[in-house]
């Protein structure tokens, strides 16, 4: 393991090399992009490439018009704004752009792009969530996959009855509870994509009672994640990520809905678990079923870099098959790439219809904007029961923010 | 400026805010030694610089909707109105001011009750002073992820294991009490500050007092009551005002132990002044911090009127 | 351990006799046995979270699982503290925290002693009281307000790295400082400077020869809280510093706090490593932040 003193300690010793500033900002596969950037460099020994995790420097960097060179970060709400504001340079040119899969590409874009056309981030690994759940468990109680909401139910009332906690709630977490249950019941039943894209375009004027508002349109979610909540087991308020990696891990629930980050910590829990997933079906028509899809990491080369043509190459480098798809597979994630080989994966390959088939939404939670503190409402909603106060609230948060952010 | 409670673990031993009782004023009244100047203007140019020339641009910068980068305008008073018509951070005012108070009062009777521990004849008294003072020099965040696993994990298995049902959930997923927890910690790194300066109040009364006192045949508690509590009033003024202040801006605590949560239940002012950094809603949240300025001062001035007035010596 | 316990009652009868039935020199007169038990018993509130940590640097990953965490290792995994300190690069981040942290400490004594001394020796000029009040003010001022603009600032004056770390700790801490010094130069009797000055001492070598050595318990205070504040600092460092090379130990560690996979056994044995040197310096010298701060009190 290289340690990152080798790379750009003393760039003025080596002339000629270009050192250019790499934002990857999570911490756990900061390990892997060592060793990337490593091959990197052996094939392009006039770059350096220093990685820099510590995202609180990213809002000063540019306040400081000095931001790294190439950001990778997943790609919501917050760096939408960023794509907004022009940070971004357009990739769109680069002959790597014509590589990836345009729908999941349109992922990416659907937040709106700079000047209309603008290709201001590419997509480097997608990560599809659905319903982890234990094979050896469903073997034994002889479930299979539902496929329908009915027969989701049916499932969990069958490992009720045997005394096995259908589903590992985290409550104490919030994120767990907004990226599983909320998204997934509200995801799968709405147009998430296009309820959004609306209630951008109303900008601040939004009034309370229009049709596009949550009280309006998130109604109809709101009792399926109550009932996914109530296959839940007890203490689940108490209970967090962590405790619920290392209680699922050990056997102690049929169904954990999380998403691929959620496994490596799984199996290194456990290395002996047998784990799969599967989409939840939130209708009776299996056709309907989706699955959440988060843009998990996505390149871009912000704008006024001094080494743009260094940073293309190193992009370019990021892109290639050998690179991009070895990624994604060590790291339980669906590659971006147009021709990427099929998912073999089994605790995720479940998944590999619905994103074959681009039946797929993103979250509901990743349009909140940072200042509406969406999770907490979700678990305040889980623990009241309350929706109407719940949706609510997300009305007048939103249009509050919306009022105060339009330019 | 301070973003933690650290500065109210540390106050000075005797306030000079009299004149008269300065021993070492310069007799001349009508020339300075020149040199005097050159000792303070460069630093003050420095901290005009550096603290007063940001502090007035930030002020500029609560005007605007400016989000730290991109295009921005100038928007006048319109960030204040919309923080009057938010209940989000009036939620958080109301919260901060209750914490704050809450570990004020719990952090200096803690800090008493060390410093007459520590100050009374024990065994061991320079080795359990050291432990006593150990969280004070550890680093706020890594204090609250210890404490974060020591109350998720550790309490409740223990709880459940001796049968004590209510503590048997992680108190810090409680809606209603995790902020007790959050008081818990900081009093845990802010009492060994306070204990310093109680220690300081303690050993300079006079044993002869004490034994004034003993003759007259009072007992300990009421000795305490009446001649030791009054004696220090003054030390436990400054640690009950810088300790507010401090409290009212607790966030790295916060940050590690709740993030704010569960739900919206402990979202103190600063972690919201802080969100906006990431949010885009800088200027939204500078409004904020520059109410929170003005509040900080009143309070702090209030504190220092109510105490001149009751005649209280420093 | 042994030095500081006889230093202690010397410190104690000269001056402040302890409170007692009898005054004594020594300790263990009339031991009240049952408060040593009460505060030996409140210590463990202080030792039993440090002993976890220590505990829960020396696990691995499965070790940890669901349990108290107060369970021993065993086998205990000294190769957690390699790991952490492969990756969070310590050496290199421990030189970076380290010379902030040093030059703070150098540049808040001597900044700080210099305007104390020139403000308490001219109180009754309105120049040094209103200088004093205008450091004062800067207490108040919410940290948030003034980064933002001190990032650009920083950035103008190639500032964006350790340097402007120091100057802004040392700037930072002038205010509370001052205070402190303030309190303890009033003690020092003018009597000292009139008779150098007579002899043709000018004011810089009034402050040098005289003053300064006098300070050393409040240097000792005001040392170690420089010393605390600036090695644990976060927020500042991480939004000031541009180039990740240069990054202090707190900031590094985030590194362990993954936002999906907490790495707890390598972040608690950072977390030790980190804490070292602060206790180290503090177990030395906290004899004298006890005797500067109290000398300072009972003058």
């Amino acid at each position: 393991m290289v340690p990152l003193s080798a790379c750009g300690a003393s760039p003025a010793a080596q002339t000629g090399t270009t050192t250019l500033r790499f934002m990857q900002n999570k911490p756990e596969v900061v390990d892997y992009f060592n060793q990337v950037i490593k091959d990197f460099e052996a094939l392009n020994p006039d770059i350096r490439v220093v990685q820099d995790f510590n995202e609180g420097n990213f809002v000063p960097g540019l306040v400081r018009n000095d931001p790294p060179d190439v950001v990778t970060r997943g790609f919501a709400q917050a760096t939408a704004d960023f794509v907004k504001k022009g940070i971004f340079a357009d990739l769109s040119d680069m002959p790597v752009a014509k590589t990836i899969d345009p729908k999941m590409q349109e992922l990416v874009n659907s937040w709106g792009q700079y000047n209309g056309t603008e290709t201001s981030a590419l997509p480097f690994s997608l990560a599809a969530a659905g319903v982890i759940y234990n094979r050896d468990i469903f073997e034994a109680q002889g479930v299979s996959v539902p496929t329908t909401w009915d027969g989701f139910v049916a499932a969990c009332e069958k490992f009720k009855a045997a005394g096995i906690a259908p589903i590992y709630g985290t409550y104490k977490d919030p994120w767990t509870l907004a990226q599983g249950m909320f998204d997934y019941a509200s995801g799968g039943a709405l147009d998430v994509g296009e309820f959004f894209t609306k209630l951008y375009a109303k900008g601040a004027r939004i009034t309370s009672d229009a049709p596009e508002s949550f009280a309006n349109s998130f109604g109809p979610a709101l009792p399926r994640m109550l009932q996914l909540a109530s296959f839940s087991q007890n203490g689940a308020a108490s209970k967090n990520y962590a405790d619920g990696n290392a209680a699922f891990a050990k056997g102690q629930a049929a169904m954990y809905l999380q998403g691929p980050w959620a496994l490596s910590q799984l199996v290194a829990a456990n290395k002996n678990i047998r784990l799969g997933s599967f989409p939840l079906p939130v209708t009776n028509n299996p056709e309907d079923t989706k699955a959440r899809v988060n843009v998990d990491m996505a390149l871009s080369i912000t704008r006024n870099t001094p080494n743009m043509a260094a940073a293309q190459r190193f992009v370019n480098y990021l892109l290639e098959p050998s690179v991009v798809n070895t990624y994604n597979e060590k790291n339980a994630a669906f590659s971006p790439l147009k021709d990427a080989p099929a998912v073999s994966n089994p605790q995720i390959s479940g998944l590999n219809a619905a994103v074959q088939e681009a039946r797929y939404f993103q979250g509901a939670v990743t349009y909140f904007p940072p200042s509406v503190p969406v999770n907490n409402y979700i678990q305040s909603f889980v623990y009241s029961k309350n929706g109407e106060q719940f949706l609510a609230a997300l009305d007048d948060e939103w249009r509050r923010v919306a009022e105060r952010t339009a330019v | 400026m301070t973003t933690t409670s650290r500065v109210a673990q540390t106050a000075p031993p005797a306030e000079p805010n009299s004149p008269a009782s300065a021993a070492g004023t310069v007799r001349s009244r009508s020339r300075i030694d020149p040199t005097y100047y050159w000792m303070v203007v460069p630093v003050l140019a420095l901290f005009a610089f550096f603290i007063t020339l940001p502090a007035l641009v930030g002020v500029f910068f609560s005007l605007t909707n400016y989000a730290g980068y991109g295009d921005w305008k100038f928007i006048g008073l319109m960030n204040y109105v919309n923080i009057f018509k938010d209940p989000a951070v009036l939620q958080s005012y109301i919260f901060t001011f209750v914490f704050a108070l809450t570990t004020t009062v719990v952090v200096n009777i803690v800090a008493l009750a060390i410093a007459l521990g520590l100050n009374a004849k024990i065994k061991w008294r320079t080795g359990i002073r050291t432990v006593f003072f150990i969280p004070m020099v550890l680093s706020a965040l890594i204090v609250s992820f210890v404490f974060n696993y020591l109350f998720s994990n550790t309490l409740p298995v223990l709880a459940e294991r001796f049968g004590v049902t209510p503590l048997a959930t992680s108190i810090l997923a409680n809606e209603n009490l995790a902020w007790l927890a959050i008081v818990l910690v900081t009093v845990w790194q802010a009492a060994p500050g306070a204990t310093i300066i109680y220690l300081a109040g303690l050993q300079s009364v006079p044993s002869e007092v004490y034994e004034a006192a003993d003759l007259d045949g009072a007992g300990s508690f009421r000795q305490f009551l009446s001649l030791t509590l009054p004696l220090i009033m003054g030390y436990l003024v400054i640690n009950v005002i810088l300790g507010f202040k401090g409290f009212l801006g607790t966030y790295e605590i916060i940050v590690g132990l709740t993030g704010g949560g569960p739900g919206m239940a402990t979202q103190s002012v600063a972690m919201r002044i802080f969100s906006g950094f990431t949010g885009g809603d800088y200027s939204y949240q500078m409004a904020n911090a520059v109410i929170y300025f003005l509040i900080t001062l009143l309070i702090s001035v209030i504190q220092l009127r109510l105490i001149q007035r009751r005649g209280v010596s420093l | 351990m042994t030095a500081s316990t006889l230093a202690a009652p010397k410190q104690r009868t000269a001056d402040a006799p302890v409170r007692g039935h009898r005054r004594s020199n020594r300790e263990g007169f009339k031991i009240n046995w049952w408060l040593t038990a009460l505060m030996l018993a409140a210590s463990l509130t202080v030792l039993l979270p440090l002993y976890f940590t220590v505990a829960m640097a020396l696990k691995s990953p499965d070790q940890i699982g669901t349990g108290t965490g107060l369970a021993w290792p065993n086998p205990m995994n000294w190769e957690n503290f390699a790991a952490a300190y492969v990756a969070t690069n310590f050496p290199r981040a421990f030189m970076s925290t380290a010379f902030v942290t040093v030059l703070s400490v150098l540049g808040s004594l001597a900044s700080s002693s210099l305007v104390a001394y020139a403000i308490a020796r001219n109180w009754n000029h309105r120049f040094f009281r209103g200088s004093f009040v205008y450091l004062l003010s800067a207490m108040f001022i919410p940290f948030p307000v003034i980064i933002l603009p001190l990032i650009k600032q920083t950035a103008l004056l190639g500032l964006d790295n350790p340097a402007g770390v120091v100057f802004l700790h040392v700037l930072g801490g002038i205010s509370f400082n001052t205070l402190l010094y303030i309190a303890f130069v009033r003690s020092i009797p003018v009597e000292l400077e009139e008779s150098a000055r007579m002899d043709g001492a000018t004011t810089w070598q009034v402050f040098r020869k005289i003053i300064f050595p006098l300070l050393a318990p409040m240097n000792a205070t005001v040392g170690i809280f420089a010393f605390l504040g600036s090695w644990n600092d976060f927020l500042l460092p991480q939004m000031l510093i541009a180039d990740p090379a240069l990054q202090t130990l707190p900031v590094v560690q985030m590194l362990f706090q993954g936002e999906f996979n907490t790495n707890y056994s390598l972040a608690f044995a950072s977390y030790l490593m980190a804490m070292a040197p602060t206790l180290v310096v503090y177990i030395l010298a906290q004899r004298w932040v006890l005797s500067g701060v109290m000398r300072g009190a009972v003058k």
